[in-house]
């Protein structure tokens, strides 16, 4: 597998990698992408996708408001909130 | 060179639910931050999403309306992007199987020019959070409460070819959402926002040019300007032969101008696929055939009838129904008034009806901020005014008093007409003896009248109707003083 192409995935899951954890990685996506390349061998012509493994279509809920405010326990999940809002580092584009 | 510019659009339409998309809480907007945010929301590890059946159904009722083939079997799928307002590190969207497909929107433009804009798809997803960037120093603030609010993303084609084109293609999804109640619209709240796809070719033969995203540009009027910078700036860059670099722009409206945001380079890598949560969204035909059923008469067939049975101009018809409140206004107002009168009067009175509303009334809501929901004057009561125009108590002219006096709450236009001693003199008896007292008062007038100024007769119709404060009647003012002078 390409080290650009590693690069690109890490950069796209925002992850930053050591050297030795990016060889590992490398192997790792390598023995995956022969599976799937084993996988893709497989004649699916005629064959539906499949979305989901069990249910055939999706039970819907009635449009009714049944969550109550929860920022309270928001708040002590979160590390670091404040007035009520989640505090991240600085994002502006 | 004669440039062509090319637009498509991009309209995230918020749907009309009470909760969201895939949680139960509320999506009301403006309560404190993070009071809306349920554990679903918030992409707690564990949760699952449910889906809301109101929003697949306004999403559904949508796509009947653009005549839009609907997904008997549509699949959620996982938008991948990171960013903190997102808290599941993905967007649940739609991507291969959209619950809307193709369809058509006819658009009328202000000179009267129609065009019909293809809609490529409508696919329902959820919103994401808000970010704060100045309420904390050196910090963002997130608030998820928008987060999973139910959203249809209505993509057009390329097919809009001016400014004017894409504004009122916008205006006119505007107004269908609204009309159907599958959204309040509302731009100011973000209700309805657009991102426009702007590029310029040397002609219309030539292939698309590279294309530049406007983001989030939320009112109409600036949608028009951003558009009209965008494509100025494309055809200045491609004639000093600079190339058009494909990215997101923004419109900043205190400059008209657009920046750059970010280029498109890696963000477009969203790494879509079917989302495992989900299964697919089953829509049967016995479900379509009973949104079809509950489907209104929608703005444009309103507002042909208007044209073919009322015979209403083309600019009442289509002013009429602009909003379905509107129209339903006019509606009522005309129901009352055609009350045991024959068919062939209804034009007339729709003809009045229509004057009324789109004139005194719409200024006298427009000066007061005032939605046609909230009008001071009910449709029956302008009835009733119309009425006595049409049955000579009263001038138009007088009318407007009587309107004002209704608007200030006065009471009907019987009361006003009563209580203002308003009531339109047609006893010839007091009309003649008016006249002969004014021929009486302008005896040099009337000399110069009968030596042939015609211009005098005017002012002695203008003094006729000062004397009865205007409640003569003029046709009758006009015959007995042509009569009298004769």
């Amino acid at each position: 597998m390409e080290r650009s192409t590693i690069h690109k995935l890490a950069d796209l899951a925002r992850l930053e990698l050591s050297p030795e954890l990016e060889n590992r990685l490398a192997d790792d996506l390598e023995k995956l992408l022969g599976l799937v390349s084993e996988l893709q061998q497989v004649d699916v012509s005629g064959v539906l996708p499949m979305a989901h493994p069990q249910a055939e279509r999706a039970t819907l809920r009635s449009d009714i408001v049944t969550e109550t405010d929860r920022v309270d326990a928001l708040e002590r999940l979160a590390p670091d909130m404040s007035q009520g809002l989640f505090r991240v580092p600085k994002v502006i584009e | 060179m004669s440039w062509q510019c090319v637009i498509g659009l991009e309209i995230h339409v918020q749907l009309a639910t009470r909760s969201k998309l895939f949680s139960g809480a509320a999506t009301a907007y403006g309560a404190d931050p993070n009071t809306q945010t349920s554990w679903v929301d918030a992409a707690l590890p564990g949760t699952l999403p449910v889906p809301n059946a109101e929003a697949v159904r306004l999403a559904a009722l949508f796509g009947l309306a653009i005549d839009a083939e609907i997904a008997h079997r549509s699949v959620f799928a996982r938008k991948n992007y990171f960013y903190p307002d997102s808290p599941k590190g993905y967007q649940i969207s739609q991507y291969e199987t959209p619950i809307v497909g193709r369809g058509v929107l006819p658009v009328r433009l202000d000179d009267g020019r129609e065009i019909e804009v293809e809609i490529v798809r409508a696919h329902l997803e959820e919103d994401a959070g808000k970010s704060l960037h100045d309420v904390f120093h050196g910090a963002t603030g997130i608030d998820l409460n928008r987060a999973g609010t139910p959203l249809i993303e209505v993509v057009s084609a390329p097919c809009l070819y001016s400014a004017e084109e894409a504004v009122a293609y916008l205006r006119t999804v505007h107004q269908l959402v609204r009309w159907l109640g599958v959204s309040d619209g509302n731009m100011a709240e973000g209700s309805f926002r657009c991102d426009a796809n702007v590029s310029v070719r040397p002609g219309p033969d030539a292939p698309l040019g590279t294309r530049c995203e406007i983001k989030n540009v939320n009112s109409f009027r600036f949608v028009e300007k951003a558009i009209e910078f965008e494509i100025e700036r494309q055809i200045r860059a491609l004639e000093n032969g600079e190339t058009i670099v494909q990215e997101t722009r923004l419109y900043d409206a205190a400059q008209n101008r657009t920046r750059p945001m970010r280029s498109k380079e890696d963000a477009e890598d969203y790494r879509y696929f079917p989302d495992p949560d989900l299964p697919p969204i089953v829509i049967d035909e016995a479900f379509l055939d009973g949104l079809r059923a509950s489907m209104p008469e929608l703005p444009r067939a309103r507002a042909t009838r208007y044209q073919q049975v009322l015979q209403l101009s083309p600019y009442d018809a289509f002013k009429l129904t602009e909003s379905r409140a509107l129209s339903e206004y006019f509606e009522q107002a005309l129901s009352a008034l055609a009350t045991g009168q024959p068919s062939t009067r209804h034009p007339a009175l729709a003809k009045m009806a229509a004057n009324w509303i789109n004139g005194e009334l719409a200024s006298a809501l427009n000066d007061e901020d005032r939605p046609i929901e909230q009008s001071r004057v009910a449709p029956g009561a302008l009835a009733g005014l119309i009425r006595r125009i049409d049955d000579n108590t009263i001038s138009g002219k007088i009318a407007k008093d009587v309107f004002q006096g209704m608007w200030a709450g006065e009471g009907g236009a019987d009361a006003v007409i009563e209580a203002r001693g308003l009531r339109q003199v047609t006893d010839t008896g007091a009309i003649d003896a008016m006249i002969g007292d004014l021929l009486a008062q302008f005896p040099e007038q009337v000399t110069k009248f009968r030596a042939g100024d015609e211009k005098i007769f005017q002012f002695l119709v203008g003094q006729a109707m000062k004397a009865t404060r205007g409640k003569a009647n003029p046709a009758i003012v006009n015959e007995r003083l042509r009569a009298m002078l004769g």
